[in-house]
């Protein structure tokens, strides 16, 4: 050792590896009160009976009745099964639009860059704002849609679309497909453009005509693009809160609840939070094995 | 400027050992390359040497001071990398005085040696310009700049030319070399190429499996291989390789009776340079039928399988496909026409033969 | 390759049809706030008011306390955003560089979290916030978005840094830099754009959320974001759609400059690690 002298220098060849923990050290400790500690309270919660959550007061009884509860409850059937038409017609017309999209505006054209811009232009409406939005253009009364469908003779009488629960659903359905769509127009865009133009060259030479450029080459290169952003699309759908809270907080007849509505209905609207943790630990646990599932294919893009 | 000791470094990544009881002496102002293949461990050792990596074992001393382990700044050496790792948001003048600074080295004082140290690489008219507005050969030149400012103990390069392309990899390997002459830094060199080796070096390392093979001058490393690794890997195109018996100081080679060294009996493997092959009859002379000529103008190489009793190491094991590798080549200067297929009078000398165990790959001499 | 002239024709018509459709939401919000209350309730509508009420903005301003509640978001944005930044940058730097023990776990750790439903973390969390008195406050929205915010951050700078050469900080560490110091006077320069798309993409993040806004900060009116008062102001008996309309422009007007202006720092950081 040089001189022999104590010190914390970093610096030092031996030393080196040191810093890599103490960088770690503030997001580690910071991600462990806020984020693994709470995770752990809720797991603790849904084991209790609770109404409101009280930290500073003792530990109710151990119980397994929220599970019980839960599992016998046709709500919570409900909401898996609200949750799952919403990620499959959602996720499904994301893609088909994003995809669309964005062959579209990878084509060679004056104006293209603002076209980008504009495809791409829902993302970055907060969705509150697009609830707005979505709320005015189905307004039962004055709304703009019941007047499109009115005129093209597709109803003959106004619908109240946040009282009817196919309406409602398909409301909801609209809005997400809307604020959901350029998300994956804009990682496949980034696919488009990561394809060698080699690849067209050779097909051109080898007589592939445009659509079987599309169907070979295209859609090959872009499935791994498409498929995590599939998952990252179906994660947003299966999490998302303020689209459909705003919208129509899970109504009517809780056609729109999904698991993430029912968590936070339970917890703030009956305050039984015992009960919400135990739907919100079954919705983490489906989401880690997602993840788990997800991680397995492409690590690096999550 | 120093002399450098590295006495019995070793290097290992849990159960990977990367360098094996490493030591060379330098003496101070020499130019010593390291070289081998990818992946053998000169990189390590020269990351090692900065303090960029802990050595696991051994020590290092840099002008009799032991900086094992002392941060990579405190030892007093410059080095160059292979990308020029050129800082991109700091302009060429503040790339090269960027240590100085560091140092608390005062403002005038820096100017001036980037002035000196700019001219001397004839970069000056660049120093205000970012890296990413220099070419490859400018950013060579500024990243060699950048060491040489700092007036170190040692110069430390890490494949600095490999990124260039081959004109300019002549070119600068010359200036490097003239570099070197003008200041006598003593310089620590690493590449995979064994021409930049031969060409630059006072003295080269070659190294294969984090093991020292063979430390010597480029001569000797060219006439008097330790090692049959040693003897494949320098020289362009490499040595040829061919199986043989010996027996009482004498093999079979292309049906002639030569001598080999007294140590040699039974299974050997003789080297023969394809320089060393010439046209025309000779002391061993044979007849080869070529399946392949290279004409370069002021060369030729020629291509010819061995004979049957000299097959080169290895061939009964290897595939058909393989076994097309395993032509001997000579490399012909003010041969006459020759053609494939058609036979040629070749000839060498057996004195320059090199002889190896089979087994080891030691040299027998 | 020359585009035939039907062929061009058909491009352009479907570029324009698709942007036309796909952005007409964004020109019916303008055009209800544009318009006057009662045209609003006319069939057919009109999909450009007779005289465009540029007032309403100024009077939308005046009536409610749009200034305040932007002023809310922008702090619990920025707040939000520097915690996580400082933790993740220096995280992510020690994930793209060192091999620390247990590293991978961490990174496996922040890949889930950023699956976390804020549904389940909302009720643990607004119990301790109620027990150590921060409901209500600005640290309790600053905290919560930080949990939102940390894994994307940590992760996308840990891809950014893992695209910087290690040969930068070596250079500077021979030439007298502390390990420390290579990271602020070179990786950290180096990395300015990759930084400030991490910083928006963060700055986005908390910007668009409701649920812990709603959660923590309904009862404390001074402390609402941008999107907790618009969405009170929808959730009053009668909605004054062209005022909801206005308000809302304002309120998304901060990002949509973001996306408009710097749409490729964002999108650069979207992608990022994805299109190889």
């Amino acid at each position: 050792m040089a001189g022999g002298r104590f010190s914390l220098d970093l610096a030092r060849p031996s030393r080196q590896h040191w810093l890599g923990y103490v960088l770690l050290t503030p997001a580690v400790l910071l991600i462990a009160a806020i984020i693994v500690y709470p995770l752990f309270v809720s797991i603790d919660l849904s084991f209790q009976n609770v109404g409101i959550a009280r930290l500073d007061q003792p530990r109710r009884p151990f119980t397994l009745a929220n599970y019980e509860r839960l599992f016998s409850s046709p709500d919570f059937w409900n909401a898996c099964w609200v949750t799952l038409k919403l990620i499959l017609v959602v996720t499904s017309a994301c893609c088909v639009l994003g995809l669309a999209t964005a062959l579209l505006v990878n084509n060679r054209f004056r104006g293209r860059s603002v076209a980008r811009l504009l495809v791409a232009m829902p993302w970055a409406v907060p969705e509150v704002i697009a609830v707005v939005i979505f709320a005015w253009i189905f307004d039962s009364s004055f709304g703009l849609m019941n007047w499109v469908f009115l005129s093209l003779g597709f109803i003959d009488r106004t619908i109240n679309w946040f009282s009817d629960p196919d309406a409602a659903f398909a409301v909801v359905a609209t809005t997400m497909i809307w604020k959901g769509y350029p998300f994956v127009s804009i990682m496949s865009l980034a696919g488009l453009q990561s394809i060698p133009e080699d690849y067209y060259s050779a097909a051109r030479v080898d007589g592939a005509n445009a659509l079987q450029r599309l169907r070979f080459i295209t859609l090959p290169s872009l499935m791994p693009v498409i498929g995590v952003t599939t998952v990252l699309v179906m994660l947003w759908i299966f999490r998302d809160f303020s689209i459909i809270y705003v919208l129509t907080g899970g109504g009517p007849l809780k056609a729109t609840q999904t698991l993430s509505i029912m968590t936070y209905e339970q917890a703030f609207s009956f305050f039984r939070m015992g009960y919400a943790s135990a739907v919100g630990v079954v919705t983490l646990v489906i989401c880690v094995v997602a993840a788990k599932l997800t991680m397995r294919r492409a690590p690096d893009t999550l | 400027m120093a002399a450098i000791v590295i006495d019995r470094v070793r290097k290992s990544y849990g159960a990977l050992t990367v360098l094996k009881d490493f030591s060379l002496d330098i003496a101070d102002g020499e130019f010593v390359v390291l070289v081998g293949p990818s992946g053998c461990g000169k990189s390590t050792m020269l990351k090692i040497l900065a303090g960029l990596e802990a050595a696991s074992a051994g020590t290092i001393r840099i002008g009799g001071r032991d900086v094992t382990d002392l941060a990579p700044g405190d030892r007093d050496i410059a080095m160059v990398f292979q990308n020029y790792a050129l800082y991109p948001h700091l302009t060429v003048a503040s790339n090269m005085g960027f240590g100085l600074k560091m140092r608390g080295t005062p403002a005038d004082e820096i100017a001036r040696r980037v002035g000196e140290a700019a001219r001397i690489l004839d970069v000056e008219h660049l120093l205000e310009r970012r890296p990413r507005q220099l070419s490859g050969g400018q950013r060579q030149r500024v990243a060699l700049g950048r060491a040489i400012v700092r007036e170190p103990q040692a110069f430390l390069m890490d494949e600095p030319l490999s990124n260039l392309d081959a004109k300019l990899r002549v070119h600068m390997r010359a200036e490097i070399g003239a570099l070197h002459q003008r200041l006598g830094v003593t310089t620590i060199y690493v590449t995979h190429d064994q021409i930049e080796a031969m060409t630059m070096a006072n003295r080269i390392v070659i190294i294969k499996d984090g093991e020292i093979q063979q430390i010597a001058d480029p001569e000797t490393m060219f006439e008097r291989p330790a090692n049959q690794f040693v003897a494949g890997f320098i020289g362009s195109p490499g040595m040829n390789f061919l199986t043989a018996r010996a027996e009482q100081g004498v093999a079979q080679l292309f049906g002639t009776s030569v001598p080999v060294p007294p140590g040699a009996d039974g299974a050997i493997t003789v080297g023969l340079r394809p320089e060393h092959i010439e046209a025309g009859d000779g002391p061993v002379t044979f007849v080869a039928r070529p399946n392949l000529v290279e004409s370069l103008g002021s060369e030729k190489y020629i291509y010819f399988a061995a004979p049957e009793d000299n097959r080169p190491p290895g061939f009964l094991t290897r595939s058909e496909e393989d076994r097309r590798g395993d032509r001997l080549i000579a490399r012909l200067i003010n041969s006459g026409p020759i053609r494939i297929g058609e036979p040629v009078t070749l000839s060498f000398d057996p004195a320059r033969l090199h002889v190896f165990d089979p087994a080891s790959g030691r040299a027998i001499r | 390759m020359k585009q035939s002239l039907p062929a061009r024709l058909v491009l352009y018509a479907s570029v324009i049809l698709t942007c036309a459709i796909l952005v007409f939401p964004i020109y019916w919000l303008v055009i209800t706030a544009l318009s006057q209350p009662d045209q609003l309730r006319q069939l057919p509508p009109k999909f450009w008011p007779d005289e465009p009420r540029w007032g309403v903005f100024a009077k939308i301003l005046a009536e409610r306390p749009i200034f305040l509640w932007l002023g809310n978001s922008a702090l619990a944005a920025l707040g939000a955003v520097s915690i996580s930044m400082v933790v993740s940058v220096l995280a992510g730097y020690s994930l793209s560089r060192f091999r620390v023990r247990g590293g991978e776990s961490l990174g496996l750790f922040i890949l889930t979290a950023k699956m976390l439903p804020a549904t389940l973390l909302v009720i643990p969390l607004f119990g301790i916030f109620r027990m150590t008195g921060l409901i209500g406050s600005m640290w309790s929205i600053i905290l919560a978005h930080a949990t939102l915010i940390i894994p994307f951050t940590t992760w996308m700078l840990k891809g950014y840094f893992d695209t910087i050469p290690r040969e930068l900080e070596q250079a500077a560490m021979v030439d007298g830099c502390s390990p420390l110091g290579a990271l602020f006077r070179v990786i950290l320069p180096v990395s300015a754009p990759g930084l400030a798309a991490t910083a928006l993409y963060g700055f986005v993040l908390s910007w668009s959320d409701y649920a812990y806004a709603r959660t923590f900060l309904t009862n404390v009116q001074d402390n609402w974001t941008a999107n907790l008062g618009i969405t009170t102001m929808k959730g009053e008996y009668i909605s004054n759609w062209s005022d909801i309309s206005a308000a809302s422009i304002l309120v998304a007007l901060p990002i949509l400059a973001v996306y408009l202006f710097l749409e490729r720092y964002l999108v650069g950081g979207l992608t990022a690690g994805s299109d190889k």
